[in-house]
Parts: C-alpha cells; structure tokens; sequence
C-alpha cells in the first residue's frame, strides 16, 4: 500500500511538473468590477404593489465566479429580496424583480456583489431606494 | 413581505469527466470481436459556498455508459478498435436530479503489433505490445459554455476533437501473466472556447486463467490511475479552472470468462487515493459489464 501511494505521488509530481499549465495571472482588483445598473436611480420612491425592476450590467477584467443581488429594508436590516448566481464570465446581466408588500414607510438598501474568485475579493454597489405606501 | 432564495444552478466542480478509454487485458484467439459494455462511475461533490453566507453545495454524481465496442484485425499487424458510448448521468442534489442523456463522443483507435512473441511451445514467456492512437469524435450532445450556468463534466459529449495515444501490453507465462496499459488523451478546444484537461491512464493487472473443456476462467485484479489537467473555462483567456483535474487510483478486480465464440467481462473498482477537483469531488465505486461475440 505505501509503495502504491508513493507511485501515485511520484507520477502525479512528474506529471503535474511536466505540465504546467498557462493560466490567466491577472491579480484580484476589486475596483476593476463595474456594475450598473440600469433600471432604478438612487432615491427612487415606490408604493405597496409597485414593482421594483433591478436590472442591469457587472463586468471585470477577467473571469467572475458569481453574483448576488440583495434588497434589504434599513428600518428592519431584513432581506426582501435575496439572489445570487455562479457564473464564468467577464461579462454578466441580470434582471430581477420586486413587488413591494412594505405598509410602511421604509428605505431599502439594494446592495450588488460580484465575487471575483473563491479568495473573498469581490466588488459592490449599493442603491438606496424608498418605500412609500 | 417576498423573499426570494434561489439557488446557484451551475457547478464547475462537481462530478469528474476524467474518464478515459483503456483496452486492458484483451483476448488474442480471434481475430475480431464485437461486444457490449455497460460501465458505472459515481462522485460526491462539494461546493464552497459562492458567498460566505451561502452553504456548501453538495450533490452525488452518477455516470452510467452504454458502450458498443468493437475490433477487427487489418492484416497481421494492425488492430482497430471502434467505441460508440450512450450516456445516462445523473446529478443529484438535495433539491432535485438532473439528467443528462444521449449519445457520447465515439473513438476510433488504430493499434500497432509492435511485438508478438510466436505461439510455440518454445517459447514459455509470451508477449504482446501494441503501440498507436487515434482520435475521438464529438459525436456527443453538449450545451454550451461554462458561461451558460450548465455544468460541464456531466455533459454527454466533450464537442471537442480529441487525439489518443495508447500502448498495451501483455505478458504471459504459463497461466499466469500481467497487463500494462497506458493512454493518454491530448484534448483541443471546443466551439464554446472550454477545453477539458488532458488525461492520463495507466493500469496494471495480474491474472491467472485456467481452461475446462471449452470454458476459459480469468481472474485479474490490479491498479488504475487516472490523472487529468485542470480544464479551461475560456481558453482563448486561459481561464484555467483549478476546481477541475486531479488524480484518481483504484484497485480494480474482475474476471473474465470465455466459451466458444463468447466472452462475459466484469470488473469493481474502489479507490484508494485520489485528489480530484482541488478535493472538492470524491470518486466512491466503478464498475463494469461487458459481452464479447468474437467473429
């Protein structure tokens, strides 16, 4: 048994050593992650039954690994709307919907995150949208 | 008040399509053969959670492959060995299965006798190497791109042309003898810009046959190693996904049987160490089943 780990260490090194493999080197930048979004301003006011419509564009230098798209009510610190997607690309839309039950006055917090890789860089963007009913 | 949790639909690590095609230890007596085989792969996989709040993903891959093989001999030096896989793979996660079914990537092999030690009694160690490769055709059904939210190694077909180097070999002396087999698959790049990992095979079994009447009793037990390079999510970027490649070795047992113009093959294999996916993905059990009609 040792000596067939050893062979299988042995050859997956000699392999391993014998094909490096090149990869995309570009270092985490958080502040290359651009997002926009397109569908909502900062400020904007809805009532009880509007649909708020949370659309828009995250791109980055290099691959991403996902996103999430968080509403959370300032009032509460509760999460209204939570979503998240893997992806791998440097280029990703989303387009998530709303509808706002809130009876009473409240400012959310719209809160997009893209990860860049599994090390804990990532790149964000908040909105602070109202509810008005 | 909505609160809407949807899960992320895609996995880059889970299952393992390091699969390679080895011929192992191959009955001589008859120049073709054609046969059937059924193979069963399964993995455990687990993915770190994409968000820190977010739990692992966890999900059991199984592979199941329906193979029609073949070979036929081309004069006195040269074998050629057909495959054409059907595919049923599952994933199963704790919010549901996903299947992926239909028709695997065939593969063509041409092997070269480079030594076949003459059938006399003068000669009490026997051997036989063959020497060639060949490619594999993306005959199989795939998706798209890693970019697509689909997963890629439970995907049916690899959608890339891919070339095959393989030798074989096989020693025997008296009723006793052993097999080595090594493959390795060098892959290209696909039209949605991902290229699976090169792999390697390498196995080595012992056998012992014994002959009653008409009947022909192998056992053989063994080890197999496969090893595969990391894939890439977008070559042209050379976006190496390190979630993917690594080793897996087994220790394999079987036996083979053979009556007149018929052939019954059957293997286990459990592995013994194994770092797949950065660990991510753990293979738990192979086996295989298989009929031979030789010609």
């Amino acid at each position: 048994m040792k000596l067939l780990k050893q062979l299988t260490v042995i050859i997956a090194g000699a392999i391993a050593f014998a094909s490096c493999q090149k990869h995309d080197d570009t270092p985490a930048q958080a502040d290359k992650v651009v997002i926009t979004i397109t569908s909502l301003q900062d400020g904007q006011a809805f009532k009880k039954g509007d649909t708020v419509k949370m659309q828009g564009l995250i791109s980055y230098i290099s691959q991403l690994h996902g996103y999430e798209v968080k509403l959370t009510s300032k009032k509460t610190s509760k999460e209204l709307f939570y979503y998240y997607e893997h992806t791998h690309s440097d280029k990703v839309s989303f387009s998530q919907n709303w509808v706002d039950t809130l009876s009473t006055a409240d400012s959310l917090v719209l809160t997009l995150t893209a990860e860049i890789d599994h090390d804990g860089n990532k790149g964000a963007k908040q909105l602070v949208l109202t509810s008005q009913p | 008040m909505l609160l809407a949790y949807a899960p992320a639909h895609a996995c880059d690590v889970c299952g393992a399509s390091g699969s390679s095609q080895g011929l192992g230890i191959l009955p001589q007596f008859y120049k073709h053969f054609v046969g059937i085989q059924y193979q069963y792969r399964s993995f455990v996989s687990e993915h770190p959670g994409l968000f820190e709040n977010l739990p692992k993903e966890r999900s059991t891959e199984y592979y199941n492959t329906l193979q029609l093989w073949g070979k036929a001999n081309i004069g006195s030096h040269v074998q050629l060995f057909g495959f054409l896989p059907y595919q049923y793979n599952n994933r199963v996660t704790d919010t549901g299965t996903g299947t992926y079914k239909g028709l695997g990537d065939a593969s063509l092999l041409a092997m070269a006798t480079i030594i076949h030690t003459a059938d006399t009694s003068a000669n009490r160690m026997k051997h036989i190497l063959l020497a060639g490769g060949g490619i594999k055709v993306p005959t199989g059904r795939r998706t798209t791109g890693a970019n697509s939210g689909e997963m890629m190694n439970i995907q049916t077909g690899s959608g890339s042309w891919d070339f095959i180097l393989s030798a074989n070999y096989t020693l025997r002396g008296g009723n006793a003898g052993f097999n080595a087999d090594a493959s390795y698959t060098f892959t290209t790049v696909n039209a949605a810009n991902y290229k699976y990992g090169d792999r390697l095979s390498l196995s080595l079994n012992g056998f012992y046959w014994w002959k009653v009447n008409n009947v022909v009793l192998q056992p053989q037990m063994g080890i197999r190693a496969d090893y595969a390079l990391h894939d890439y999510d977008n070559y042209s970027r050379k976006w190496l996904n390190y979630n993917t490649g690594g080793y897996l070795t087994y220790i394999t047992a079987g036996a083979q049987v053979y009556y007149k113009r018929l052939g019954l093959q059957c293997s286990y294999a459990i592995p013994v160490f194994q770092h797949y996916a950065s660990g991510y993905v753990e293979a738990t059990q192979k086996m295989e089943l298989g009929f031979l009609y030789f010609l």
